[in-house]
């Protein structure tokens, strides 16, 4: 077994806390990451998926049990350890690319080293090489606005790596895209998971995505239902399995 | 249709406050002027109108006041576009979202209309002390249901006027795609507007007029003319110095300093956003003083302009601060990508606060060259005494402050 990267204790989240409204969205999830794994979160609409992945990378905070990265229980940390946990260890990249239109693409992928206190011109040298590995260079002074789903999907990564995170944290990420972007979004996490070590956890309504990972985290009425590894099975398998696995889903409610 | 105005009205607790406001400041204004202007007292009215100034400053304030109304509808509906959305998705007709709409400024109209023009009305006495204490002129301001009709008009046609405007807007953008609606038109700029040294005649437009305000002595109409030149020289200055050099800052002067990184840009952002705002300001501030300096002699006619200068400029960094807030509703996206990049919460605060900082320090430092010219021309010549120059000036540094302190409560509700 390889080092834990991440952990999850009895993750237990409520909404609306002792109030009319109540709900409990995850019922005391343990789970484990290891180190190098690429692993899908699958699921139902509702099903906790999101609450799941903002729990397990600090976004959110569980109303019970306990998350582990690296070893470091995120409660313990304060605001200021927090945030400079956030920017070493994890990476985000959303459906919604979530860059600041305010800012040009180089400006928003150099914003995690501005924050490090890098100097200006390693920041642009990493940047510029960050930029370049994915075929952005010359957008860098470019508004989001001004660029194509794609390529603000291509500077967000560049700003989730910029860092070079143990984590990467992909919540929907190729909703937004196209076919051909999709692929190639997926290429590029796929690279940097098998030649760089790091370690993937995304959330994904496809299977085709999904039959890209390492594992597959199924979750159904915020419990994890399936845990399945792909092992030695080829890619087609591991995707007819995850169809298996979403089909009878929705086979429960035929009549 | 009614109930679900309200409803929304309800809803938007915290906009149609704001909005009831500015009808409530907007009508008690313009209530004001128009009768100071048909009032007998003054000595001015639209039918023996001899083109005095209290009818040039009554068409002046009852214009930035409408402008100020705009604005704020514009603040109001454009939110509603998703209202709007759900109703035409439910299969409601374009006649119904104009009513939807109606009903609710209409609800806010009727509850601030009559407190606009009973505040004005209670101001009268208090207009009259301060004619007669600062000018000697001893005026009767009667209660007269002319001026209210004038108001109430204006205030009806041009609300109904940019609900429409804005509807067609909401409806755009709702219905046909979004994307769309965010297209901007690109106006086709004369060659020479663009030429390369064309920055240096904005930046000696601008402080140059602002010298020669100093040798103006007591010419109202070439301090007028000054305060014009000097705005297009701002106007100029923004577009082709300082939107040039917070680029060229933030890519590479300020690129390493997280927080200066992220202030700087949102305040390139604001600045993009409320430049026009910040002319209409500056224009507004520098004819009013200006008007002020023409009438020191007439001196009834100096306390109207000075009012004018206490209500107009209040009135304006208010419109301001309603865009500003416009744009902070909708950035809590942005600082929940900024925690998610690893700004904590107190570097969060410092860069709200900086940002803010730049934006009404600008506004301030851009018009306070010119009105402090004025000022120090106005009080060397003895024309004013030192103690109104001192009014003016706190005047406008107050109101910007006031509304910049709201601003950074609001902004801290909505990035939250």
């Amino acid at each position: 077994m390889g080092e834990i990267i991440l952990e999850t204790r009895k993750l237990t989240k409520i909404y609306n806390l002792e109030r009319e409204n109540e709900f409990e969205a995850l019922h005391g999830i343990d789970f484990k990451v290891e180190a190098g794994e690429f692993i899908c979160v699958m699921g139902p609409s509702g099903s906790g998926k999101t609450t799941f992945i903002n729990n397990i990378s600090t976004v959110d905070f569980p109303t019970k049990g306990k998350v582990f990265i690296d070893g470091v229980e995120i409660h313990t940390m304060s605001a200021n350890e927090m945030g400079r946990f956030r920017s070493r260890n994890l990476g985000f990249v959303f459906q919604e690319f979530n860059l600041l239109d305010t800012h040009t693409m180089y400006e928003n992928i150099a914003m995690p080293l501005a924050l490090a206190k890098t100097k200006k011109e390693e920041i642009g040298r990493r940047v510029e090489e960050m930029a370049r590995q994915m075929s952005i260079e010359g957008i860098l002074r470019k508004y989001p606005g001004e660029c194509s789903g794609g390529q603000r999907q291509r500077g967000a990564i560049c700003r989730a790596l910029i860092m070079k995170p143990k984590i990467i944290i992909a919540d929907e990420p190729t909703g937004n895209l196209d076919r051909a972007n999709s692929n190639e979004f997926l290429a590029i996490i796929g690279r940097l998971n098998r030649e760089q070590g790091v370690t993937v956890i995304m959330v994904t309504h496809d299977p085709l995505i999904a039959s890209y990972s390492s594992r597959l985290v199924y979750i159904k009425d915020g419990l994890i239902e399936r845990n399945m590894e792909r092992g030695r099975m080829s890619q087609k398998e591991y995707f007819d399995k995850i169809t298996e696995i979403n089909a009878s889903e929705s086979r429960g409610f035929l009549q | 249709m009614i109930k679900d105005a309200a409803r929304s009205l309800r809803k938007d607790l915290d906009r149609a406050v704001f909005y009831w406001i500015v009808f409530i400041l907007s009508s008690m204004f313009m209530f004001t002027f128009f009768h100071l202007a048909l009032s007998e007292a003054v000595g001015v009215t639209f039918i023996y109108s001899n083109n005095d100034l209290p009818t040039y400053l009554t068409v002046f304030d009852v214009l930035i006041c409408m402008v100020v109304i705009f604005l704020a509808n514009d603040f109001y509906v454009k939110k509603k576009s998703k209202e709007l959305a759900v109703i035409l998705i439910c299969g409601g007709t374009y006649l119904q979202l104009v009513e939807f709409l109606l009903i609710q400024t209409g609800i806010l109209m009727v509850f601030s209309i009559p407190v606009g023009i009973g505040l004005g009305w209670a101001c009268f006495p208090l207009l009259s002390l301060l004619i007669k204490t600062m000018s000697g002129c001893e005026i009767e301001i009667g209660f007269g249901m002319q001026s209210v009709a004038l108001t109430a008009s204006v205030i009806i046609l041009e609300v109904f006027w940019c609900t429409m405007l804005n509807l067609g807007y909401a409806y755009r953008n709702s219905i046909c795609s979004l994307l769309r609606g965010e297209e901007k038109i690109k106006l086709r700029v004369p060659k020479v507007l663009n030429a390369k040294g064309i920055r240096f005649i904005y930046l000696a437009l601008y402080f140059g007029c602002a010298c020669l305000l100093y040798t103006c002595k007591k010419s109202p109409e070439r301090m007028l003319f000054l305060g014009f030149a000097g705005t297009a020289g701002l106007w100029g200055s923004i577009h082709k110095v300082v939107f040039p050099w917070l680029e060229k800052g933030v890519m590479e002067k300020w690129g390493d300093d997280g927080e200066k990184l992220v202030y700087m840009g949102l305040f390139r952002a604001d600045l993009k956003m409320a430049r026009l705002y910040i002319a209409l300001f500056i224009a507004s501030a520098n004819i009013l003083c200006a008007m002020m300096a023409g009438t020191v002699e007439a001196s009834a006619e100096f306390v109207l302009c000075l009012i004018s200068f206490a209500v107009i400029i209040p009135l304006l960094a208010l419109s301001l601060m309603f865009r500003f807030a416009t744009e902070a509703a909708g950035r809590r996206t942005k600082f929940l990508t900024l925690r998610k990049i690893g700004y904590v919460e107190s570097r969060l605060k410092r860069i709200r606060d900086k940002e803010l900082l730049c934006l009404y320090g600008f506004v301030t430092a851009a018009a306070m060259i010119y009105i402090f010219g004025i000022v120090v021309v106005l009080s060397a010549g003895r024309l004013i005494p030192a103690e109104v120059g001192a009014g003016i000036l706190l005047i406008f540094t107050g109101s910007l402050g006031a509304c910049g302190l709201v601003n950074r409560r609001q902004y801290e509700r909505s990035a939250r």
